[in-house]
């Protein structure tokens, strides 16, 4: 996959860091793999993550693109849908998580993560020698960023490895960043 | 007629072999993921779905079980073949079940050589909404998958050989060393 192998990044500028942390507040959209194991059960497939205003949209599909699951979370909510047309609902979105990756990933934090920023409050840090996210602790969660690809104004992970409380491991591989997309 | 077409088509295939192009269209109706590979059929219960492009994978069926490998992602699931069979594309092209079974099977008309069958659950609750398939002189051209998402799954076939010599091993699989395996209940 890409990214690694490639000449390395330039370094984190003051532009590149401001536009980073101002991505939470602006819509973006990536596509690409999830890997969920070493929980109750084991899971990889196809992610389209969609983050707007106050809405998070995520589609996991396993193979010939067919839905697995859609997640949708907003401030206080979340709501779960199946392919076969079930749907659940809950104002606790690590339970519902839970139900669906079998490990309770920390999505308002992961909004943060998967930018290779640090959510607010007490976080361990370390940096690459460009100055992005190298190692992440924080929340009970180790996240550790593999890969970046430059994007339009910087760069964003597009390989990170995430290590749960109990054991579980989440690997995302971001085949493709959008950012400039309003999301209708 | 064109149900006449698809029955004739998947009653003299035994094997298969093909290039293969798959879109899935998001509910914005934005083209969400392209990629390409070459597909294998043994009837009933074996294929091999090769993703090639623009990351490899692989879908295969050994007649009891489908693996599904990625290999960047260095995991492997397991199911049993009639439960994954809920992929609907496998389900239709394995012969594991009479379609007129599990589907209602309606005709979508035909036109210069070329016809469309339509294909919904009869079980309220399937994984999917809808499966067209497109034939061309009775040989299936494309499938299109519509779930329960809003989304959509097309498969177009290139250079399809009815019944080639395939080798067993295409529809064998064992995990390589070192990947997470689970087997789904």
């Amino acid at each position: 996959c890409a990214g690694w192998h490639k000449p390395p990044l330039p370094a984190v500028g003051e532009a590149e860091r401001r536009w980073r942390s101002g991505l939470i507040e602006h819509p973006w959209q990536l596509q690409g793999r999830i890997g969920v194991s070493g929980g109750r059960d084991s899971w990889h497939g196809h992610l389209r993550w969609e983050h707007g205003q106050g809405l998070d949209r995520l589609v996991l599909s396993g193979p010939f693109g067919q839905g697995g699951a859609v997640v949708e979370a907003g401030p206080g909510w979340i709501r779960l849908r199946y392919p076969d047309g079930r749907m659940l609902e809950s104002a606790d979105p690590n339970h519902l998580l839970h139900q669906v990756l079998g490990v309770a990933v920390p999505l308002t934090a992961l909004r943060y993560w998967v930018l290779g920023l640090a959510a607010p409050g007490p976080a361990a840090v370390e940096h690459d020698p460009a100055g992005r996210l190298r190692r992440l602790r924080q929340q009970g969660w180790e996240v550790d960023y593999l890969a970046y690809g430059v994007v339009t104004a910087g760069a964003l992970p597009t390989k990170l490895r995430l290590l749960g409380p109990d054991g579980v491991r989440v690997k995302l591989l971001i085949d493709r960043w959008e950012i400039d997309r309003d999301r209708t | 007629a064109p149900v006449d077409a698809l029955d004739g088509f998947l009653s003299r295939v035994k094997t298969l072999a093909a290039d293969f192009e798959q879109e899935v269209i998001d509910e914005h109706g934005n083209v969400s993921q392209r990629s390409e590979g070459r597909f294998y059929l043994a009837r009933p219960g074996r294929f091999r779905w090769e993703y090639r492009k623009p990351y490899r994978q692989w879908v295969i069926a050994d007649g009891s079980k489908v693996w599904f490998y990625d290999p960047d992602l260095e995991q492997v699931t397991v199911r049993p073949l009639d439960e994954a069979l809920g992929s609907a594309p496998a389900l239709l092209l394995s012969g594991q079940v009479r379609l007129q079974e599990r589907f209602r099977v309606a005709g979508q008309g035909s036109e210069g050589g070329r016809a469309w069958v339509e294909l919904r659950p009869k079980s309220k609750n399937d994984v999917f909404r809808r499966l067209r398939v497109e034939l061309q002189r009775d040989v299936l051209q494309a499938m299109e998958l519509a779930d329960n998402f809003g989304q959509l799954t097309r498969i177009r076939f290139h250079r399809l050989e009815i019944n080639p010599r395939l080798d067993p091993e295409l529809f064998r699989f064992s995990p390589p060393p070192g990947v997470d395996v689970f087997e789904g209940t």
